[in-house]
């Protein structure tokens, strides 16, 4: 079966293309998402479609250093990976062929 | 010349040291007695039972949230190792070393709460949770 882009997924890969390497990492992620599209991104969920993507070889991620307010954990910087920014091309250039010529979605109104 | 100043330096002295007076002792890890609470998937190392069933409670709930949002358990219980206040956190790796070895807590990645404030301790303790399971896979 092929391995579609989730929603969610999309817009983790977007928020990552969107930051600074030194910048994505969990919380600026979910914070971009939801400043962005004002939609709410528990930590955990963004995580856990982090997880995800990684797996499918998306993104990649690599430690910063270990910092007091972590008790001691270090930060996992994330980037998105060739492959991954191929899938976000090929997902928005799927997306616009199914919105052209749908009458109802004409125009600026909802 | 100005009598009046005696005794306002006198009533502010007595001021500083009244309030001074009512600062708590900071907190030493070292010389506290530990204990340790089990729960389904946290072991809660505290040195004062106030507010315990609370956290122990809230702990349990965030770990629920978090579990279901990941998709996953973690492999082992959590050890959250209970500080009186905020301003007893450590400000140095090596700070919160001395409290994770005088809690006997192990070497396992642990998660720090302070009982107060209350507000917003759920949501700490989901957060901190969060960084458990990104870094147990």
């Amino acid at each position: 079966m092929a391995d579609h882009l989730k929603d969610f997924e999309l817009m983790v890969l977007l928020a990552v293309l969107r930051l600074d390497e030194d910048d994505a990492y969990g919380v600026p992620i979910a914070n971009q998402i939801e400043q962005t599209t004002g939609r709410s991104a528990a930590l955990a969920s963004v995580y856990a479609a982090l997880e995800r993507l990684e797996d499918k070889g998306w993104i990649s991620s690599r430690l910063g250093e270990s910092t007091a307010q972590r008790g001691g954990r270090a930060k996992r910087h994330f980037r998105v990976t060739a492959t991954g920014v191929r899938r976000v091309r090929e997902a928005k250039g799927a997306l616009t062929k199914m919105w052209m010529g749908i009458r109802e979605l004409q125009g600026g109104a909802t | 010349m100005y009598p009046f100043h005696g005794a306002a330096i006198l009533a502010l002295v007595t001021m500083i040291v009244g309030a001074t007076s009512r600062i708590p002792a900071q907190f030493d890890a070292t010389t506290a007695t530990w204990r340790v609470r089990a729960t389904t998937h946290f072991d809660i190392y505290y040195t004062q039972a106030r507010d315990l069933d609370a956290i122990a409670r809230e702990a349990e709930h965030a770990y629920a949230g978090v579990s279901h949002d990941m998709g996953r358990q973690v492999s082992a219980k959590v050890p959250l190792i209970l500080l009186p206040s905020s301003r007893d956190l450590p400000k140095t790796v090596q700070e919160a070393a001395v409290i994770v070895r005088a809690s006997r807590a192990g070497d396992r990645d642990h998660l720090l709460l302070p009982v107060e404030p209350r507000d917003g301790r759920e949501k700490a303790i989901a957060h901190e949770l969060t960084h458990i399971f990104e870094f147990d896979r």
